[in-house]
């Protein structure tokens, strides 16, 4: 079953004769647990295009389908309950908020949305006991490191069980032995919980913990490859030989 | 949740707000006391000017609520903007706009109340203070207790709600205006630039000097001693005030940009020591901020003109109270009723001497007839007043003036000082009394001359002989008295002789005379009121306007070395050392404060001037406002100083924290 169909999407910048096409016309589905990365160097859409999808942008035109919800249809004032229903979201830079506890953190928009409190507990402790981060709770964000902030906002993305998780660069801000962590609780997350993951990045290890990698190149799908049976490395290796196809400007193959 | 939310934002804010809060505790304290004082009945029944106070406080905490309203905003406008990210957040985690605004409302609201409650024992304890001087300068016997009342609660509360509403409204108005994605991106935007091209900047920048320029001629030009005559001088004002606003505006707007392009053209003074940095640093704010530094430079110019006017004034107060009474009572009356007022003042007592004269009417009226300002009602007062030379050589005696000699063929014209430049154009050079007898004119001078002498603005002293034949119009009585003299005496020959000081006028009501009664006391009592009035009010406004203007400069700063913490780790990893970016960073500070400074300070001097000139005459001597000019620059320094330390400070920590 798919989760996200997107239809001829565009996204332009500027006006008259100075436009950006950022996003030019892009269409893919993704199913149902499914673990899907986009590729492309800085510039490519990726992050226009993620914007679009997590209805933080309006994108010129085309159709964004979200569970069957077709998303720039929604009003604004409904966008939020539909981000809380549908959405979980994994930035770079974390994205936490300072003034709460880890636990608060992951809580919020449960505690936000006056749900039960004995339920936000149990839900709590069961995402942090599955991501690792059950004895860091209690602590603020500042306090704890980099790739357990990132599990936190992973804990968070899963909390409301979301139909597609929306990561951008979540290895970014990370150290490689973290991030290699924080993949395989992806990984994790996406075969034990069942969750949907759409990841923008472009650092090719990252991709290949994926089922399936999109590359982008001027607002266009450049090529689509898929894991299948292959091993990770196997995987690996293909994605850097895409990458190359891509052109010289990708300054992250490894 | 959403409580418990903003109790813990505004914990975690109140360490960088903390010279914003400080701020706006104090200003509250100082509405609370006013406020206080204000609505005292006690304080109001020590005298009859203090009414006034109480509803010139009205309209001054009305500017003065302006203020804290755009201090408060902008503040709030600034919390938003550095926090738009984390709004984002909330947003994005599927928390409704409304809720998220909600709570930033919530907060500034509770940030403001925290500052409210705070500021009402600090208010109660400075009303206090403020009792203690009002007491020292009324010369009561006692201290008041300034009690709490309801009144000044309310008042208070009316103006939080005032100026929380209007910023509360605003800053709803800006988050409903922002979509997520401005709120994600808010803090990464550059602020705008209010000008475009390079060129227009410096073009703006030479005309707005030019409009200065031009408004303080038109003032220098306008405000001459005649000023007071001249009906057209209020318009005049206001267009240089409205010169002076756009001048100042358009200089802060644009001056960023012409330092830096004479910083930059030289090449010597570019790179010489940590110049580079510091100019496109200063530029760099000078450019977004130019309107806020205008708002500022305004601010500035009026607290300096606020504190200038505070100290003239005191510098009046000797002239004040000479001009208007030398004696220690003076009574203007029919000749036979004035041994009743004598008998009243003996009771209480002890005369040192006094001094019975008469004014006499020359209905010739020559100076009068050729006045410009002549507004006689009727033919009845078609006269020009007369007085002997032995009297008023008595009068210049009691006073400890030396006295002056005429011949029988001179006299001597007094006026007043404001009227002095007028009075010397039509100064006829021989006056022809009404008697027939020509008298040439000795001098004209405004030494000796009096308010009460013959009630009129000027006075003819002639030789004893030459007023025979001549109407009395009244007759004048002088005491001076050992004790000081004391407001009950005029309350007392108010009851006492109401017969002779009211009268029935033509229409049949009643009307009264009593300011033909001057009693020392009474004008010492008014004119420290009113000083301590003026004061009062200047220094509370110029304190909360500097204050302001600390605050915001500070705020600004300090959000600065949290945003671009890195480019002083640049200039460490540089290798530049730890005290020589601290001077860096002072120089910094010291160049945002200074610049917002500087063009007012030559303003106020160059609109003090004018005001001297027209004041000079009544003041201790001719430069003395220069000295009331620097002592005010003190005052608005040290006050200023306070702010800049603090933000240094605070700077200083928030680049060291890791």
């Amino acid at each position: 079953m798919e989760v996200l169909k997107l239809e001829n999407l565009k996204k332009y910048y500027g006006i008259n004769t100075n436009i950006t096409k950022a996003v030019d016309g892009i269409s893919f589905n993704i199913d149902e647990g499914e673990f899907v990365a986009i590729m492309g160097a800085s510039g490519s859409g990726k992050t226009t295009l993620l914007n679009c999808i997590s209805t933080i942008d309006v994108p010129t035109s085309g159709f964004i389908t979200i569970g069957g919800i077709e998303i720039t249809k929604i009003k604004e004032d409904e966008l939020a309950d539909f981000r809380k229903d549908n959405l979980g979201f994994i930035f770079q830079d974390f994205n936490l908020l300072d003034t709460m506890t880890i636990e608060e953190n992951i809580a919020l928009s449960l505690i936000v949305n006056k749900e039960d409190i004995k339920d936000i507990d149990k839900k709590v402790e069961s995402i942090a006991a599955r991501l690792g981060i059950s004895d860091i709770l209690k602590k603020f964000p500042y306090e704890v490191s980099g790739g357990q902030k990132q599990r936190c906002a992973c804990a968070r993305a899963l909390i409301n069980n979301p139909k597609i998780i929306l990561a951008d660069e979540p290895t970014g801000a990370l150290d490689s032995k973290s991030s290699r962590v924080l993949l395989e609780t992806m990984k994790e997350m996406n075969k034990e919980l069942k969750a949907t993951i759409l990841m923008v990045t472009h650092d090719s290890l990252s991709a290949s913990f994926c089922e399936r990698v999109l590359f982008l190149k001027d607002g266009k799908i450049f090529n689509e490859i898929v894991k299948g049976e292959k091993t990770r490395k196997e995987f690996f290796d293909e994605i850097i030989d895409v990458l190359t196809l891509l052109g010289g400007d990708v300054g992250n193959v490894r | 949740m959403l409580g418990k939310l903003a109790v813990r934002n505004v914990k975690r804010s109140a360490r960088d707000y903390a010279i914003y809060l400080i701020t706006i505790i104090i200003s509250f304290s100082l509405i609370f006391a006013l406020n206080l004082i204000s609505t005292s009945e006690e304080v109001m029944k020590l005298s009859q000017g203090l009414y006034t106070f109480q509803y010139i406080m009205y309209g001054i905490n009305a500017i003065v609520l302006g203020v804290i309203c755009f201090l408060i905003n902008y503040t709030t406008k600034f919390i938003f903007e550095k926090r738009s990210k984390e709004f984002g957040i909330y947003s994005l985690l599927g928390i409704k706009k409304r809720k998220i605004n909600k709570m930033f409302l919530l907060e500034s609201l509770l940030l403001g109340f925290v500052a409210l409650l705070v500021s009402m024992p600090i208010g109660f304890a400075i009303s206090q203070f403020l009792s203690i001087f009002i007491v020292k300068l009324l010369e009561l016997p006692q201290a008041i207790f300034i009690n709490l009342n309801i009144k000044s609660f309310v008042l208070l509360f009316i103006y939080f709600a005032l100026i929380y509403l209007l910023v509360l409204w605003r800053a709803n108005r800006r988050m409903k205006k922002s979509s997520i994605n401005d709120l994600l991106t808010l803090e990464k935007q550059n602020e705008k630039k209010i000008t475009k091209s390079k060129k227009h900047r410096n073009i703006i920048f030479l005309l707005s000097v030019a409009l200065g320029i031009i408004a303080l001629f038109l003032w220098n030009m306008k405000l001459k001693p005649q000023v007071f005559q001249d009906s057209s001088i209020m318009n005049i004002i206001l267009i240089c005030f409205v010169l002076l606003i756009i001048s100042i505006y358009g200089v802060m707007i644009s001056v960023g940009d012409f330092i830096l392009s004479v910083v930059l053209k030289n090449k010597k003074i570019k790179y010489s020591k940590d110049n580079l940095f510091i100019a496109r640093t200063f530029s760099a704010k000078a450019k977004t901020l130019g309107f806020v530094f205008g708002t500022l430079s305004m601010l500035i110019t009026l607290a300096i003109l606020f504190l200038n006017i505070s100290s003239l004034n005191k510098g009046l107060y000797d002239y004040q109270i000479d001009a208007n009474s030398p004696f220690d009572i003076a009574v203007t009356d029919r000749k036979e009723h004035l041994k009743d007022y004598l008998d009243i003042i003996k009771e209480d007592y002890t005369l040192k001497n006094d001094f019975i004269y008469d004014i006499y009417k020359d209905k010739t009226a020559t100076i009068l007839k050729s006045t410009p300002i002549s507004d006689y009602e009727s033919d009845e007062r078609l006269f020009d007043p007369v007085i002997r030379l032995s009297d008023y050589n008595r009068l210049l005696e009691l006073r400890g003036q030396e006295k002056i000699s005429l011949n029988q063929q001179e006299c001597v014209v007094l006026s007043e000082i404001r009227f002095k430049n007028d009075m010397n154009n039509i100064m006829p050079d021989k006056i022809m009394l009404s008697n027939g007898t020509e008298l040439k004119l000795k001098d004209f001078t405004t030494n000796g001359y009096w308010a009460r002498i013959s009630n009129e603005y000027y006075n003819i002293v002639v030789p004893d002989s030459a007023v025979s034949g001549l109407e009395i119009d009244t007759s004048h009585l002088v005491v001076n008295t050992k004790e000081k003299t004391k407001t009950e005496l005029k309350e007392k020959m108010k009851t006492r002789l109401k017969e002779y000081m009211t009268y029935i006028d033509e229409n049949g009501e009643e009307d009264d005379t009593y300011y033909n009664v001057v009693v020392k006391g009474e004008l010492i009592e008014e004119t420290n009121t009113m000083t301590m009035i003026i004061s009062t009010i200047c220094i509370y406004m110029a304190f909360i306007f500097i204050a302001s203007v600390g605050t915001i400069i500070a705020i600004q700063s300090l959000s600065d070395s949290n945003k671009y913490k890195y480019r002083y780790k640049v200039l460490s990893n540089l290798g530049v050392r730890d005290e020589n970016i601290f001077k860096t960073i002072r120089k910094q500070l010291l160049i945002l404060f200074g610049i917002p400074v500087v063009y007012p300070i030559i303003l106020n001097l160059c609109l003090i001037i004018p005001i001297n000139n027209i004041y000079k005459i009544m003041l201790d001597s001719n430069t003395i406002y220069l000295s009331y000019f620097i002592g005010t620059l003190v005052e608005f320094l040290v006050i200023y100083a306070i702010y800049y330390i603090a933000t240094y400070f605070s700077f200083k920590r928030n680049i060291k924290e890791v």
